[in-house]
């Protein structure tokens, strides 16, 4: 059974009197163990998808099938890494992650000890008492990572997780987190990311949805067998940046 | 693929000229995920540029392969004053530059607030879209020598030798 499923999922707005679909009767299925990103450029509703398929905003029509039960509410085995790291600014590295277990009812003690795990595991250690405002936007971002995995989900959604970051910092903190990843320490199943950079989402995932714009639909997607850490000027990378170069070409431009 | 108010260039003309020279270097083909490279594979603004360089005409786009129209090498191989002429010619028509133009041909002191096109733009975009269009419109209209822009004043002035010969420039 897959671990998450969307069904004919279409989101809708109406504005101005306008009906405006965002994303219009996306199907998608993540199995265990899959890393899959969803690639569209701005308007494709890729942010909307994630926040879907958390069970963080309800789809105009559609289901969410989890474990093939169907959701309705934020799901509690899953956790986002947002873009713009959403960190509380008047609480500490610890006390924003803290405040997640808090919310899940994990008793004060343990609370502090898991906190702690992560804010190592993310190397972050000795920081645990600085304020967002005091962090780097690497390091910001490290505790957004922090602050997902110390509740220790069995899906990980991320929204475009690199994109604030300059490109030094993003593909450090990329290389780290495939790490942790592949070395299979984590609780995290399967992933869901969204990205509208062509070559991280070929650098990380194992399949690639590609979304339309206004409104989003899939119009394919590819697989990526090629061993991990990939190498990007490798001919092997470079067929598959065609492949998806062509898909999205194709699909967003008229001829 | 047009938006309400008919077609209007998404990306910049620097971005667009260098794309088109880059083609141009490459024979006038090129794999669309080479080029990608030189956008850091930012998708957005690929295809921004992409579809501008495609409403003027100049590329052509098959599978995931990007050519440089005849009019495109042209273009290209224009000297920037014959360039300038080309672009003013061509976004002449598009509706956004119509209304603007007309408005300040109306308008007595020839000038208008960016305000205005503000406000034009405001109904077919939202308000990130709109900001993104209304520079990449001056952007093109400062280019084509057809406006300038006071940014003191926040305003948009016909440009005056504009103004000495406009019959010819349609009849092309």
């Amino acid at each position: 059974m897959s671990l998450l499923a969307l069904k004919s999922i279409t989101k809708a707005y109406i504005e101005k009197g306008k009906y405006l679909p965002v994303i219009d009767e996306i199907n998608l299925t993540i199995e265990e163990g899959e890393f899959v990103v969803v690639v569209g450029p701005s308007g494709s509703g890729k942010s909307t998808v994630i926040r879907i398929a958390a069970g963080l905003v309800a789809p105009t029509q559609g289901t969410i099938l989890y474990k093939g039960e169907p959701i309705s509410s934020p799901n509690p085995n899953a956790s986002i890494v947002f873009q713009n790291f959403a960190l509380l600014p008047w609480l500490t590295v610890q006390e924003n992650i803290e405040l997640v277990l808090e919310v899940r009812n994990i008793p004060p003690r343990q609370r502090i000890r898991t906190a702690l795990k992560y804010v190592d595991l993310v190397g972050l250690d000795s920081f645990e008492d600085a304020y967002p405002r005091e962090l780097s936007g690497g390091m910001k971002q490290r505790v957004g990572f922090a602050r997902a995995l110390a509740v220790e989900p069995e899906i990980l959604f991320m929204d475009e997780p690199f994109s604030a970051l300059d490109i030094l910092t993003a593909a450090d903190l990329r290389e780290e987190f495939l790490k942790f990843w592949t070395s299979g320490k984590l609780s995290i199943k399967s992933i869901v990311m969204v990205s509208h950079n062509i070559e991280e989402a070929i650098l990380m995932s194992d399949r690639i949805i590609v979304l339309s714009s206004r409104p989003g639909k899939v119009v394919g997607e590819i697989r990526i067998a090629l061993p991990r850490p990939r190498e990007p000027h490798s001919k092997e990378f470079e067929n598959i940046l065609d492949q998806v170069y062509s898909l999205i070409i194709s699909s967003h431009i008229s001829k | 693929m047009d938006d309400e108010g008919g077609q209007c260039p998404k990306a910049g003309v620097n971005e667009v000229i260098g794309f088109l020279e880059i083609l141009d270097d490459e024979s006038g083909k090129i794999d669309a995920y080479k080029i990608g490279k030189n956008f850091g594979h930012q998708l957005d603004q690929l295809l921004d540029v992409i579809q501008t360089a495609q409403i003027f005409g100049f590329l052509n786009v098959s599978e995931g392969d990007l050519l440089l129209t005849d009019f495109g090498k042209q273009f290209v191989q224009s000297s920037l004053e014959q360039r300038k002429k080309i672009i003013a010619d061509f976004i002449r028509e598009f509706g956004v530059f119509q209304l603007l133009l007309d408005t300040l041909q109306e308008h007595p002191a020839r000038a208008v607030s960016i305000e205005y096109l503000e406000k034009s733009l405001g109904e077919s975009y939202s308000e990130g879209e709109m900001n993104r269009i209304r520079d990449v419109i001056l952007d093109w209209g400062r280019y084509a020598e057809l406006v300038w822009v006071d940014s003191d004043t926040q305003e948009i002035h016909l440009e005056e030798e504009e103004e000495a010969m406009p019959p010819d420039d349609f009849s092309l």
